[in-house]
């Protein structure tokens, strides 16, 4: 076959037909090997003329491709002799057959093999890739294998250091310890050398006073013109007990009278203070007691019976004999009750401190939110009336039609039939009647409408007037960060992410995909170059709605798309709970726009290197 | 503010009398009384040899001189100049000299503390008091402490290496109580004014201070640390509510009198940040340039500008770092720590003086417990006093100045006279209206306007901002 091989490669035509598949990959001339080897008739039927078959070998050749196909399950090129006898003879149609299928057989391998060269190259591409992959891994592998090599010297180095401060730390330890006993040591001794030369000192100064004083030293005198009086007239006393017992009840008497206007004084403070505490203590009920239907209606029991203990206890503690009882018997439930209406006041203090801090953290507290809600369910409900009442007038006008109708109906017929003239009155006076009627419906009708006009002008009157109210919300906000940030403000007023008011809001904002951002990014810049230069204020505001409804981001983004309607960015902002922009004006969809437009460059921002 | 004219003066010895009628000051061996307003003769005494000491009595009738060079005392009678009494220790010396509060009895201390000697001006009796206990600091008495009342004595004593504190009462001096303190080596006492607490401390090595009753309880004991110097100052407030212990880590720590308990610490930060203290720094003022006494000599002014140049206050902006002297850590009493501590009258605030920051007088606040001032002069802080009856605090420098503060602001006054009058040393009246200032060999009295007046003055001369 290999010989085939060869001869069959000089065959032009052949080669050309197959260059374009060997350009392709090199692959495929190993899958033309495959299939030059495979399929062998359709070489040998190429290679006839040059040099398998012959003239002179003409029988031969076909009795070799008769063999041939056979043995690869082809019917017999020979037709089916009928006796032994005759001589074999050159089935055409069978040739033509076997030709035909080969054909069809060269096709499908041709078809095959370009799939095989297909999957091939696509195989060698998902090679290529996976190489490549392999490389990096094995790189990230490999760096990362060097930095844990890095921290781990580090950590040892680190743990090396710690040792030795450990040991130093020990070693000073042992230094200070050992100065202390060194300190104590000296002290003893110091103190044991002081007492010994005390001891000598003494003893000297002992002598010493008997040797100055047994000298009988005349100098030892006083001259005195003549003695004077004493300063308070009375002549000196005799020591005797007397004298000692006097002193012992002078000096208890001193301290009794030290002692008592200490505790006049003290009880003078404490007076002072129940007068503070108990003033205190109205001004709290006086204060706490108007908010006592509200925490009530928050259904918190714990503050309602504390209130009404208040209560009883400004009942007690009012009356004033109370004060003046000793501080044991009051003080616990005076403690009791102060303590209480302290904790009721700081939760107070701090539910309202938080409504601020949410306020500023936010932009919108979560009243205006709750009352929004509100609103829309009034609105709701409002609308669902309006509805059933035109559903009702609708029905009742279908009604008068089919009334009306069938009156007509009943006239012509009773006109057409002659009927009588006093019936025909009656009928006619329900007819006016009925036609009252329809007018009251219609009037009826016309003041729904108008209710409902009504409804939807003042929906706008409060819109508006919430607007008004938050924009000023703002911009005494943006003023605040303003001044808060006004050396941060450079950074600010671009990169969006200066708010050191709010840093839980910002460390989320990372994970907000920017899928749509793409496709919402140019209309949302354009939105955003419309309004930032309007004035620096407005794009704080933009910038701190942008951060403040970071939460609802998401859906922003989501909205990005159809941004072009403004009617649908408002319902999608109204679905985001932002009070602002739920009404679907053109300004507040530019606001909204403006904000998600700023989210979305932020988050791309965020994307950039 | 009105000036005196200067008078000659020996040894800084010169006191008002306690009813504020008279002013005594000693010129070598001579005494000399004085009208307290009009600075008139008003006795002339003279003493053996040059006098050391002076005192006067409580009832303000007596002076006593001590000459401990040779070991005398001698008393003078205001209303009797020609009564003399003259009191000889002998061979036994004299250290101190002291009168009893009723003015009739003087207690003198021998020399190396053998004994205390009671003379008696009414009798003939002498008694002695054995084993006082040498804790003296410069010319003040730590051992030996009178009640405000006067009847009672406090005093520390030694005996077989331990400290004991005997009261006394001081009309018959009999032995009210005596008890032996739990200290190493007891530096001092002193009364609470209103004699019904003793606070006794221990010396520098140890911070103990102990509180004691007059009944010799002990009530309390206060240690703020332990293993470095301790206390270096102590001081009631009059109130007797506080205790201020200055100690050598420069701290002023306030004792309640109540669980004498530590209220507060005050440090001494050298360097003031905080914008609510105003802090006074002194600073020259550049003397006005007067074309006619341009003398072509130059004066001596130009020789020595520390003395006679004026000064100013400025109100220096924080954060203002004082300077510091640098202690030398060998010797012995280091330069640091608390070393001065004052109450006002109205024990409203609290003066301070810490030795490491020599130039620096402290005001502290007592009602808000913090520092409400702090005064920043040009050469070493030397004495401050307050006024005896308001918040207004006398200081001296050794310059020819004289400081005064109140919480209206701060002010310095040049002492007006020819030559240097440099103030070593001040003493208020009893009234507050005149204040005498201490030279070396001078004294000056500087007589302070009437309250509105130095009301107005104070305002004018210090701006706050």
């Amino acid at each position: 076959m290999g010989d085939w091989m060869t001869v069959t490669d000089p065959e032009s035509k052949y080669i050309s037909q197959y260059t374009s598949e060997t350009k392709m990959s090199p692959s495929s001339l190993y899958s033309q090997q495959v299939l030059c080897s495979s399929i062998p008739l359709s070489k040998n039927v190429h290679s006839f003329f040059s040099a398998f078959c012959t003239e002179e070998n003409i029988e031969q050749s076909i009795s070799y491709l008769d063999q041939e196909l056979t043995t690869f399950g082809f019917p017999s090129l020979y037709e089916e002799s009928k006796g032994k006898e005759t001589k074999r003879e050159l089935n055409i149609v069978a040739v033509l057959n076997c030709m035909n299928e080969l054909l069809v057989l060269q096709r499908k391998n041709l078809l095959a093999q370009e799939n095989v060269e297909t999957q091939n190259l696509k195989l060698g591409s998902d090679m290529d890739h996976l190489q490549n992959c392999y490389a990096k891994l094995k790189e990230q592998l490999e760096t990362s294998r060097r930095e844990m090599v890095g921290l781990q010297e580090r950590d040892r180095q680190l743990q090396c250091k710690n040792r030795n401060l450990h040991q130093l730390l020990k070693n000073e330890k042992d230094e200070v310890q050992k100065l202390q006993s060194i300190i104590a040591s000296r002290a003893t001794q110091y103190n044991h050398d002081m007492k010994r030369k005390e001891r000598e000192y003494n003893k000297l100064k002992e002598r010493l006073h008997q040797l100055v004083m047994n000298k009988k030293d005349k100098k030892i005198a006083m001259e005195v013109l003549n003695y004077v009086g004493r300063a308070d007239g009375k002549r000196g006393s005799w020591r005797t007990g007397k004298t000692e017992a006097r002193n012992e009840d002078e000096m208890y008497k001193i301290l009794l009278n030290d002692y008592e206007y200490r505790q006049k004084q003290i009880l003078m403070e404490n007076a002072e203070l129940k007068k503070v505490l108990q003033q205190m203590k109205k001004e709290m009920i006086s204060l706490l007691s108007p908010q006592k239907q509200k925490p009530r209606e928050r259904a918190d029991d714990s503050t309602g019976t504390v209130i009404s203990d208040i209560e009883e206890d400004a009942g007690e503690l009012s009356r004033e004999s109370t004060w003046d009882l000793s501080c044991e018997t009051v003080r616990e439930q005076l403690t009791n009750s102060i303590r209480k209406q302290w904790r009721i006041l700081k939760s107070h203090v701090e539910k309202l401190d938080n409504q601020v801090s949410k306020v500023h953290l936010e932009g919108f507290n979560e009243e205006d939110v709750i009352s929004r809600q509100d609103h829309e369910q009034e609105t709701e409900k409002l609308e669902l009336e309006i509805q059933q009442c035109k559903e009702m007038i609708k029905t009742q006008q279908q009604l008068l039609q089919q009334l009306a109708t069938a009156c007509d109906d009943d006239t012509t017929s009773l006109l057409r039939d002659c009927y009588l003239l006093e019936e025909k009155e009656r009928l006619k006076e329900e007819w006016s009647l009925f036609k009252e009627q329809k007018k009251n419906f219609e009037k009826e009708r016309r003041s729904f409408t108008e209710a409902a006009i009504r409804l939807g002008l003042e929906r706008k009157a409060f819109e508006e007037e919430r607007a008004s109210w938050l924009k000023q919300q703002f911009l005494n906000m943006t003023t605040f960060d303003h001044q808060n940030s006004e050396n941060v403000k450079l950074f600010s007023a671009f990169s969006g992410s200066s708010d050191r008011d709010n840093p839980t809001v910002h460390s989320r904002p990372r994970q907000k995909k920017p899928h749509g951002a793409p496709s919402g990014s140019p209309v949302c810049t354009s939105k955003l170059t419309k309004s930032l230069p309007a004035s620096p204020s407005t794009s704080d505001f933009c910038q701190t709605r942008s951060c403040v409804s970071e939460h609802s981001s998401i859906s922003v983004l989501n909205t990005t798309p159809e941004e072009s309607k403004p009617n649908q960015v408002g319902r999608e902002c109204t679905n985001q709970k932002w009070s602002v922009a739920s009404r679907p004006d053109s300004q507040e969809g530019c606001y909204s726009g403006c904000s998600s437009a700023h989210a979305n460059s932020h988050v791309e921002k965020d994307d950039l290197p | 503010m009105n000036f005196s004219e200067v008078f000659k003066l020996s040894s800084l010895l010169c006191k008002f009398s306690p009813d504020g009628k008279y002013l005594a000051s000693c010129v070598q061996y001579r005494l000399v009384v004085r009208d307290a307003n009009t600075l008139q003769i008003h006795q002339l005494y003279s003493c053996l040899d040059q006098i050391q000491h002076i005192e006067w009595s409580a009832d303000s009738l007596f002076i006593l001189c001590a000459l401990y060079k040779r070991g005398l005392v001698q008393v003078w009678s205001l209303e009797q100049p020609e009564w003399h009494c003259k009191i000889d220790e002998g061979s036994a010396g004299l250290v101190a000299s002291c009168w009893s509060p009723d003015g009739r009895h003087i207690l003198n201390t021998t020399e190396f503390h053998l004994r205390i000697t009671v003379w008696s001006l009414c009798t003939k009796s002498v008694s002695y008091i054995k084993y006082p206990k040498a804790c003296q600091q410069g010319e003040s008495l730590r051992g030996i402490t009178f009640t405000r009342d006067g009847r009672y004595l406090a005093l520390a004593e030694r005996r077989d290496c331990k400290d004991y504190v005997s009261i006394l009462v001081c009309s018959d001096w009999q032995l009210l109580r005596h008890f032996d303190t739990d200290t190493q080596d007891l530096a001092g006492i002193e009364w609470a004014p209103n004699g019904c607490v003793l606070a006794a401390w221990d010396a520098c090595l140890e911070y103990k201070i102990l509180l004691y009753s007059l009944d010799g309880r002990l009530l309390s004991t206060f240690c703020a640390y332990e293993w470095s110097l301790g206390i270096k100052s102590v001081a009631w407030s009059p109130s007797s509510q506080f205790l201020a212990v200055g100690s050598y880590d420069g701290k002023v720590r306030i004792l309640n009198h109540v669980t004498w308990k530590m209220i507060t610490e005050f440090g001494h930060p050298t360097t003031i940040n905080n914008p609510k203290i105003v802090v006074y720094k002194e600073a020259e003022k550049s003397p006005p340039l007067v074309l006619g006494r341009l003398a072509f000599p130059p004066p001596r002014a130009a020789a020595g500008p520390l003395s006679s140049t004026e000064s100013k206050y400025e109100v220096a902006s924080v954060p203002v770092s004082l300077q510091t002297l640098k202690p030398a850590a060998d010797r012995a009493n280091p330069r640091i720590g608390v070393g001065a501590l004052a109450f006002s009258p109205d024990s409203c605030f609290l003066a301070t003086r810490s030795d490491s920051v020599p130039t620096a007088v402290w005001i502290w606040d007592i009602q808000k417990l913090r520092l409400l001032a702090v005064l920043e002069q040009l050469s070493a802080v030397r004495c401050f006093q307050w006024d005896p009856r308001q918040a207004r605090l006398a200081i001296c420098t050794g310059g020819s100045q004289v400081y005064l503060w109140s919480p209206a602001g701060c002010v310095s006054v040049q002492v007006p006279g020819e030559g240097d009058f440099q103030v070593l040393s001040l003493c208020w009246h009893l009234s507050g209206d005149s204040l005498a200032l201490l030279s070396k060999d001078h004294f000056c009295l500087c007589f302070l306007e009437t309250e509105q007046g130095v009301g107005t003055a104070f305002g004018q001369r210090a701006d706050h901002t």
